[in-house]
């Protein structure tokens, strides 16, 4: 169903329509639409839905808060759609994070499509009847740009990834406003995810000289600003982490990330909330991967690039970026586990056929893979 | 040589006609049957192929008459004049057969063969009425130059005849108008001024007699009185009368009654125009004889083997006298039977009777082209449009219908009952109802039960086609991009200030065809997804099929991931399936009335019924009139014999899909010469492909007439080109060089023509092509296709793809027909 960079080696970069700046919301105003859904997360003040509702030109407007709790799964969606059906829109916002954005991209594509098939692999979304507008209210996780949801299979614990290039909304909008409140330890770890998918994905064996340029773009900005977090923020800035983050995850999602996310995916099940696992499992890889020349001359080219003077600079940024937050309770929960998890072969061989780390530089084995959990957890 | 032949028929037709007895007559009419036949194979290069191709050398033939090929009639309809056996400067004549029913066969006479006819006819028929010359009443006008061109055919049957004639009367008279009309005065005058005491003869057509005297005649209460012993004698045939359901009891009756004579002496003369010369008069044993110089053998019209005395099949008649074209052994499209007991009236020949003619292959597809595709043409036949016959109700899932009322008012509530569900359709999201029929699909797709002898008629491609993100695809084509506009107001166009909704038009009436259910089955899902009520009245041919895919709705529901639920069975109260006779004006006239759309599939039969019907003035025609469809392949794509194996498998499938019936499907190919895999060579790939297709779509019934047309078509090209077919007739391939556009034979019969360039097929297109299937590339494609559609043609799609019912069709987006649009807001200027 997705190619990341297409046959015939051709750059795929689909660019959704950008609305930022102050305000950014009102640029929703130009759209035509006749109905209006917004699905949103918890966190959504009544301030905001006005401002969303002044927005549109829409007839009708409503606010549906998502009926999934964490990741979304396929039962707990149902409730939603069916809101959606009734409704009968033909724009659909997202407001939230991952989780929201996620579960909005299945409503979405079960609303126009009720007969879709997850397991269909056949099945080719076109012509979608709705528009679809995501509002990330975090940073980082790049599903606002990202072909993939991420769906969690209760069954098998695991969690379970609809990618299609379709799922990449038609419009984002990246308000300031939305994340200025955010706690700083989120942002921080989120950016260290923004960070994570422009490293592995400028990194990934899938090259792509033109999405290489938002990489590193994306890291000289985040080394630039993300002392900001730590004091006074002012939106300007906010705004710049976000268009980072957003062209990190246009990295990730054409370029596929490696062992990081490989590994970081499984650790959802010992409870380590994405961004954490991502900041403990990155500096190992790193240094893992960079013991081949080859990777070690694209992390160099990549450091000279985004405004290092050289890859180990560019290495020492990150752990330092790392360091940043206290991650002592999740580094625990690792080195509690460890022994279970070497010994679990289920845990690697589903880390090695995950399907957001298939494209680390140097190709993974369960060995490759214990070694550096071996590093981490020690 | 040519004297020895001579000599053996001269001494055959010297003999009286029913003189010898079988034992006598089979040895010196084989010799000269033969004599005659190598006289052909030598002189005649068609002939010699058609012997070729058979694998028949009379020098070295020793078995039976019946192994000798016949030569179908179709022969002689397509190669006419041009199958000769004799130089030019020996024509002396050409010879047209009357053509009550299509193409008329034309042999060229010689001098030999003109004195032959006469011969052996004078010396049948006086055997029958005497030798010395009798008064005629010729039941025509009178051969005067200025009738020839009105009597045509006729005209040399009625000089042969008065080689009997004393004296004649030609009782018809053409009026200015250019009708005819039966002259009564001059008539009973004519006869009151021959002796009372010497029978006369009434020569006529069997057609003009009963048109022009029987019928008009007795309707006035006029009679006759003839002398004892006069004779009607008539010929011609009943193709005609057939029609009028005439028997030849009923003919000879009413021929008695008027003229005063003995019905024994209503004398039926059988002949053709392959042989002519060769009358055969009904005897009074009540058979006919064949005479010395011809003879006859019963061939199953399927097989084409010999059949036993005393059961039916076509007739073969075979004799020597032929001599400028090779009609020496001709297979007739006439039924008979033939009765091994000696005739009590002392004739010896075989004893045969003509029982009808093997019916003509019904044109089953949309190849029935019209000739007129004027709308309101007024050209129905309103007399046949009377009657008032029953509605049956072949599908009806909503409340009962009171059947004791009139058939009019049985429809009226039936409609009214359609109507009533039209609010409920409406509410129905267009994702539910893809939803349901993708349900229904997977019925279609496993083809089980009654659904099982489906598979041939494109149930396959049905099912296929009816999967949610298939119909999901049409709709939102269909519907100007966006599905939706069937559900509400949505911005049109982008804009802010105008909206767009699309609704349904309200009772869509089909008129299906019986050549292809399943085309009418796509017309309806289309409806359906509109959300229009339908009212679909079916071919008599139907046989249950449109009904049975119904069925598949029943007891299936679909809930959306939403909760939303819609079944199969409530969906069903939005649809009935009808049939009445299409000759039942009244009923007709009342369906079309009531549609908001009105849809015509393919036959000859739909399309007139419906463009003659009143209906409302905006009310939506969709008529998809009858088309026919070929094939082109430029030799760019025949480089290898890989490929070109792999395209003629595609051709295969295109010629194999509804066994040809449908107007997208294929009946000539045009192949460019000079590719690596020459036109005939493909003939032999395409063989190959159509016996692997037949094993994976079989094919269906095939009709007895319908077999029959396909040996005719084999025996043409035996004459013209190569045949390449399957044992049975399940599969033909025929090459000629001639680039014609053939009429369709259906029944997997393709006919190849090679071309210098495929551009020259652009000349065979006019709007009664709708599909061809093209293999050729780039530019040249392009240009070819360009060029094809500005001539009219729907479609140029891949091999193998040709019946892939797709959106537009026939040059119209369906669904967009079959909704009202409406908008709010705006407009914009």
């Amino acid at each position: 169903m997705w190619e990341p960079q297409g046959m015939y080696s051709k750059f795929l970069l689909k660019q959704p329509t950008i609305l930022f700046g102050p305000n950014a919301i009102m640029g929703l105003k130009t759209y035509a639409c006749s109905r209006v859904v917004v699905i949103h997360g918890s966190g959504l003040d009544e301030e905001y839905k006005q401002k969303v509702s002044n927005a549109t030109s829409a007839f009708e407007i409503t606010f549906i808060k998502k009926t999934w709790l964490g990741e979304p799964t396929l039962e707990t969606l149902y409730a939603t759609i069916k809101r959606v059906e009734e409704f009968k829109p033909d724009l659909i916002i997202a407001i939230g994070g991952g989780s929201v954005i996620d579960g909005a991209k299945m409503v979405r594509t079960y609303y126009e499509f009720p007969f879709f098939e997850v397991n269909e692999t056949s099945f080719s979304m076109l012509n979608w009847k709705t528009t679809f507008v995501v509002v990330p209210t975090t940073i980082g996780s790049g599903s606002e740009i990202s072909s993939a949801s991420v769906m969690y299979n209760k069954r098998q614990k695991t969690k379970e990834f609809v990618i299609s290039h379709q799922f990449i909304p038609e419009i984002i909008v990246l308000e300031a406003s939305l994340i200025e409140n955010a706690p700083k330890k989120v942002l921080l770890s989120s950016m260290v995810d923004a960070l994570s998918h422009a490293i592995e994905g400028y990194m990934s064996k899938i090259d792509n000289l033109l999405v290489d340029s938002y990489a590193e773009k994306a890291i000289q900005i985040i080394s630039q600003y993300y002392q900001v977090i730590n004091k006074c923020v002012e939106q300007e800035h906010i705004n710049k982490l976000q268009l980072a983050s957003l062209f990190a995850g246009l990295v990730q999602n054409h370029c596929i990330v490696g062992a990081t996310h490989a590994l970081a995916h499984q650790m959802s099940a010992y409870g380590l909330s994405h961004a954490s696992a991502i900041s403990i499992f990155l500096p190992a890889v790193i240094r893992k991967n960079i013991k081949d020349p080859d990777a070690q001359f694209r992390f160099n080219q990549l450091a000279l690039h985004s405004g290092f003077a050289k890859g180990e600079d560019l290495l020492t940024f990150v752990e330092e970026f790392v360091s940043l937050f206290d991650l002592t309770e999740e580094l625990n929960v690792v080195k509690k586990n460890k022994q279970s998890i070497i010994s679990d072969d289920v845990f690697f061989e589903q880390a090695l056929s995950d399907k957001g780390g298939q494209g680390n530089p140097i190709s993974m084995d369960k060995e490759f893979l214990v070694e550096i959990f071996k590093e981490v957890s020690s | 040589m040519k004297k020895i032949t001579m000599t053996l028929t001269d001494d055959l037709i010297s003999i009286n006609p029913y003189e010898l007895d079988a034992k006598q007559k089979n040895e010196i009419f084989l010799e000269a049957l033969l004599e005659e036949i190598k006289f052909h194979y030598d002189n005649n290069e068609q002939y010699n192929r058609f012997c070729k191709n058979k694998d028949f050398n009379p020098y070295d033939f020793q078995e039976d008459l019946d192994q000798i090929p016949p030569i179908a009639v179709s022969v002689f309809k397509d190669l006419g004049a041009n199958l000769k056996s004799i130089p030019d400067s020996e024509v002396k004549l050409s010879l047209q057969s009357s053509a009550t029913s299509g193409v008329p066969s034309t042999v060229v006479l010689d001098k030999i063969t003109a004195k032959r006819q006469a011969k052996v006819m004078v010396k049948v028929v006086k055997d029958f009425i005497g030798a010395e010359r009798k008064p005629f009443i010729v039941v025509d006008v009178s051969p005067e130059p200025q009738n020839i061109q009105f009597l045509g055919a006729r005209y040399a049957a009625i000089g042969g005849y008065l080689n009997f004639a004393s004296d004649v009367n030609y009782a018809l008279e053409k009026q200015p108008d250019q009708n005819v009309s039966f002259n009564v005065e001059k008539t009973k005058s004519f006869i009151a001024s021959l002796d009372k005491d010497t029978p006369i003869v009434v020569f006529g057509f069997t057609y003009m007699l009963f048109a022009q005297v029987v019928q008009p005649l007795l309707d006035k209460g006029i009679t006759f009185s003839l002398p004892k012993g006069s004779k009607i004698i008539h010929i011609g045939g009943w193709k005609k009368l057939e029609s009028e359901k005439i028997g030849k009891e009923q003919f000879n009756r009413s021929m008695s009654q008027l003229f005063s004579v003995e019905e024994a002496h209503v004398i039926d003369i059988y002949g053709f125009t392959e042989q002519m010369g060769l009358n055969y008069p009904d005897c009074k044993c009540g058979w006919k004889h064949t005479p010395m110089y011809s003879e006859i053998i019963v061939r199953n019209p399927a097989t084409r083997e010999v059949m036993p005395d005393g059961q039916e099949g076509v007739l073969e008649f075979l004799s020597p006298i032929p001599h400028s074209y090779p009609g020496n052994v001709v297979l007739t499209d006439d039924v008979g039977i033939t009765n091994p007991e000696l005739c009590t009236h002392g004739r010896n020949g075989t004893r045969f009777k003509i029982l009808g003619r093997l019916k003509k292959a019904e044109v089953r597809g949309c190849g029935d082209i019209l000739g007129s595709k004027l709308k309101f043409s007024g050209t129905s036949d309103e007399s046949n449009m009377v009657g008032e016959s029953n509605l049956e109700l072949h599908y009806w899932r909503g409340k009962k219908i009171d059947t004791s009322q009139s058939t009019e008012l049985q429809l009226k509530e039936l409609i009214s009952k359609l109507n009533a569900k039209k609010e409920w359709l409406r509410g129905q999201p267009i994702d539910a109802l893809i939803g349901l029929i993708g349900e229904a699909s997977k019925t279609w797709l496993a083809a089980e039960g009654d659904l099982a002898n489906m598979k041939e008629k494109g149930l396959g491609f049905l099912a296929n086609w009816a999967k949610p993100i298939h119909l999901n695809r049409i709709s939102t084509i269909g519907l100007r991009n966006n599905r939706q506009f069937i559900d509400g107001f949505l911005p049109l166009n982008e804009s802010r200030k105008q909206f767009l909704k699309a609704n349904q038009r309200g009772l869509v009436c089909h008129w299906l065809a019986g050549n292809v259910q399943v085309l009418g089955m796509f017309a309806l899902l289309q409806a359906i997804l509109t959300k229009n009520v339908n009212l679909l009245k079916i071919s008599s041919k139907d046989g249950g099929v449109f009904a049975g895919l119904l069925k598949s709705f029943e007891g299936l529901s679909y809930t959306t991931k939403g909760g939303y639920t819609i079944t199969g069975d409530a969906l069903l109260e939005t649809i009935a399936v009808v049939y009445f006779s299409h000759k039942d004006k009244n009923i007709g006239e009342l369906m079309s009335k009531s549609a908001n759309v009105r849809i015509a599939w393919g036959g000859r039969e739909a399309v007139e019924t419906v463009a003659n019907y009143p209906s409302m003035f905006d009310t939506e025609d969709i008529i998809f009139g009858p088309k026919i469809s070929f094939s082109a392949i430029s030799k760019e794509v025949l480089t290898t014999e890989r490929k070109a194996r792999k395209l003629a498998r595609k051709v295969a499938v295109d010629s194999s899909v509804f066994d040809q019936t449908g107007c997208a499907s294929p009946h000539n190919l045009y192949i460019e010469k000079g590719g690596v895999v020459s036109p005939k060579e493909f003939c032999v790939f395409l063989s190959e492909g159509l016996k692997k297709t037949s094993i994976q779509i079989p094919k269906g019934e095939t009709s007895i007439e319908q077999i029959s047309a396909v040996h005719s078509i084999r025996g043409l090209y035996d004459f013209k080109g190569e045949v390449w077919s399957s044992e049975d007739t399940t599969w033909t391939v025929v090459y000629s060089e001639d680039q014609n556009l053939n009429p369709p034979v259906y029944s997997r019969v393709i006919m190849v023509h090679p071309v210098d360039h495929i551009n020259e097929t652009l000349e065979l297109i006019d709007d009664n092509i709708q599909t061809i299937g093209l293999a050729s590339s780039g530019e040249k494609a392009l240009n070819f296709a360009e060029k094809a559609v500005e001539k009219g043609v729907m479609r140029c799609p891949e091999m193998g793809r040709m019946l892939n019912f797709e959106s537009p069709w026939d040059g119209i987006f369906l669904m967009e027909r079959m909704v009202r649009w409406s908008t709010f807001g705006g407009p914009l200027v």
